[in-house]
């Protein structure tokens, strides 16, 4: 039986899964669930994840949740994955569980709470939010200067000082990209004061095309329906954003 | 040969059809430690290089392929052999250092107590070095040199610098000998299923005792003030996460997490989570945790397999417990008894 991976390529932790599989030539069966209409909260879905959140996948007769958990498990499962993912190496692969366990509580907040809060809202059926979204800001930046100063200090191009991506750059670049939601002005507001974090980005970005771009390709089309949303909502134009700042990934797929 | 019999009494015991058998394996340990004494550290190629799918010795790939019948089993094993080689390497690190393991620790902090709780069940020799949160020595310049995240627990062991206490049980698990497989199993599917445990633990459970905690006991210091909208808004979180462990992480039938008969680093540190509630008042407590009666028999297994270390390591809520109790007499609110029949505490039984 095809590895099964139940996702919503609107959720940052389901790109993570689905572009590491893509990666590595893992074969396996996409089966979509789509947030916004409700699908993660039926009680087939139930049956794989009772939390009801995604991404999950079944293997076999193996579920499993929470999108660490099944990365580390695609490493060890499937043949051929490059030791760079997951380094079997005690020290190394410790360093990856830090990051990966600091981003639940820090990183991860950050881009969700912001982007709930405007420019999903609509979608989400909630009313816009800018007290949340401030705090979810202050979160972000809090958080992005702590991989710009502590997890990017060393001479590397990715996490950890690191040559070379692990799933801890896949699991925090995909988090950050779901900012490319957002207007380019507000965006590169965000990013912008964090120079080694968007080289960063870049660099993961790289290292996994073409799949990350297809993966994400995902949220252009979500951010054209958010902003035509959004726009009958408040009945203003909200034009190009004029910024001068390097132009979003997404404008570059 | 050495290798094989320590992995043929581990992490490939299944494959040869065979029980876990932990004295063997230590043997074998012994063994394999005298002669990385005198040779480099390349072992026997020919059976790693077989296990990573490299070629290798007729004879290795016959056994291996006649004890597996399935492909994929085959390879977690071959994934798994990695752990082998990892805890050897670790092994001859901690024979090379003199320096003793240090944990940076505050008893106040839950996930400090997990990972000094399990060094002493484990036998894991350490230096504690106390950090008083409440005297903020978490924030000093040389803390930030430990962790530049300021937070607790962290470790130093020789030269390496770890923090985020899921990140050190895991850590100390795999590069100290002798520790139980039921920590932290080298089975695949169970460690993933552990791994599942600790990281819903970060987004769910984790947040309630420590919201409500800190909402509660006035820390002016640290800016923290009694709180009720907070405390409520803990209070319905941690009621969230308690069912869920109820009815699902507790489902199946087992002592501990995942239907498990002994506990894994999961269970400690979701336990030591939940006894932060310790320091509310027993009717708080008790309304808190009341309803979910296999949460109170699991916390129960867990102290009871953990102790006398569990209960030494939580004697620090019982002072700050009293502490608050006495700061609030003095300020004439009546916070004794409450005249609960629910089951007594469990720091009132240490």
């Amino acid at each position: 039986m095809k590895l099964k991976i139940y996702a919503d390529r609107m959720s940052q932790p389901a790109r993570a899964v689905l572009i590491f599989c893509k990666v590595n030539g893992i074969n396996y069966e996409e089966v979509r669930l789509d947030i916004a209409k409700r699908q993660h909260l039926t009680p087939e879905y139930a049956e794989i994840n009772p939390m009801k959140q995604l991404p999950a996948i079944v293997d076999g007769r193996f579920k499993l949740f929470e999108s660490h958990a099944i990365l580390i498990y695609l490493v060890c499962s499937f043949p051929g994955v490059a030791d760079h993912w997951y380094p079997a190496d005690v020290f190394e692969r410790s360093k990856i569980h830090s990051v990966l366990d600091w981003h639940h509580s820090n990183l991860r907040p950050g881009p969700v709470t912001i982007v709930r809060n405007t420019v999903l809202a609509p979608a989400l059926g909630q009313p816009f939010n800018p007290e949340a979204a401030a705090k979810g800001e202050k979160f972000l930046s809090a958080s992005l200067s702590k991989i710009e100063t502590v997890w990017l200090k060393d001479n590397g191009r990715f996490l950890l000082g690191r040559n070379q991506p692990s799933i801890a750059d896949l699991s925090l670049v995909c988090d950050i990209m779901q900012l490319e939601l957002l207007e380019d002005s507000d965006r590169d507001r965000l990013l912008g004061p964090y120079e080694k974090v968007q080289q960063w980005i870049e660099n993961t970005r790289n290292a996994t095309n073409p799949h990350f771009d297809e993966v994400h390709k995902i949220l252009l089309k979500a951010k054209a329906k958010a902003k035509r949303q959004n726009q009958q909502l408040k009945g203003e134009n909200h034009g190009g954003g004029g910024s001068d700042m390097k132009k979003p990934l997404l404008s570059r797929i | 040969m050495v290798i094989v019999i320590i992995v043929q009494n581990n992490v490939l015991a299944p494959v040869f059809r065979r029980p876990f058998n932990s004295e063997g394996a230590a043997e074998g340990e012994k063994l394999l430690s005298a002669a990385l004494s005198e040779i480099d550290l390349v072992f026997d190629n020919n059976f790693f290089d077989v296990a990573l799918g490299r070629g290798g010795s007729e004879q290795v790939i016959e056994s291996l392929q006649e004890s597996s019948a399935v492909e994929g089993e085959h390879q977690k094993c071959c994934k798994a052999s990695n752990d082998v080689k990892m805890q050897a390497k670790k092994w001859r690190e901690s024979k090379k250092t003199k320096m003793k393991l240090k944990v940076y620790a505050d008893r106040m902090s839950q996930p400090v107590r997990a990972v000094i709780i399990f060094c002493k069940l484990n036998g894991i020799e350490y230096e504690e070095v106390r950090v008083d949160i409440s005297k903020l020595q978490h924030l000093t310049p040389e803390y930030s040199e430990i962790n530049p995240m300021n937070q607790l627990p962290a470790i130093v062991d020789g030269g390496f610098k770890l923090f985020e206490s899921h990140a050190i049980l895991i850590y100390l698990a795999c590069s100290y000998p002798g520790i139980p497989d039921h920590w932290y199993p080298a089975d695949v599917r169970k460690r993933s299923e552990i791994h599942s445990v600790l990281d819903w633990h970060h987004s769910n459970l984790r947040r309630g005792p420590g919201i409500i905690y800190q909402n509660t006991i006035p820390v002016p210091v640290l800016g923290r003030i009694f709180n009720p909208e907070a405390v409520a808004e803990g209070e319905k979180f941690l009621s969230a996460s308690l069912s869920k462990i109820e009815s699902f992480w507790l489902k199946d039938k087992g002592q501990f997490l995942l239907g498990g008969n002994k506990p894994s680093i999961a269970d400690l540190s979701l336990v030591c989570d939940i006894m932060q509630l310790e320091v509310l008042d027993e009717t708080d407590r008790d309304r808190l945790l009341g309803p979910y009666k296999k949460v109170e028999q699991w916390i129960e297994n867990t102290r009871s397999a953990a102790n006398p270390h569990f209960d030494e390591v939580h004697k620090i809520l019982i002072k700050a417990k009293e502490k608050r109790q006495n700061l609030l007499r003095l300020k004439g609110a009546n916070n004794e008894g409450g005249g609960s029949a629910m089951k007594k505490p469990w720091l009132s039984r240490i």
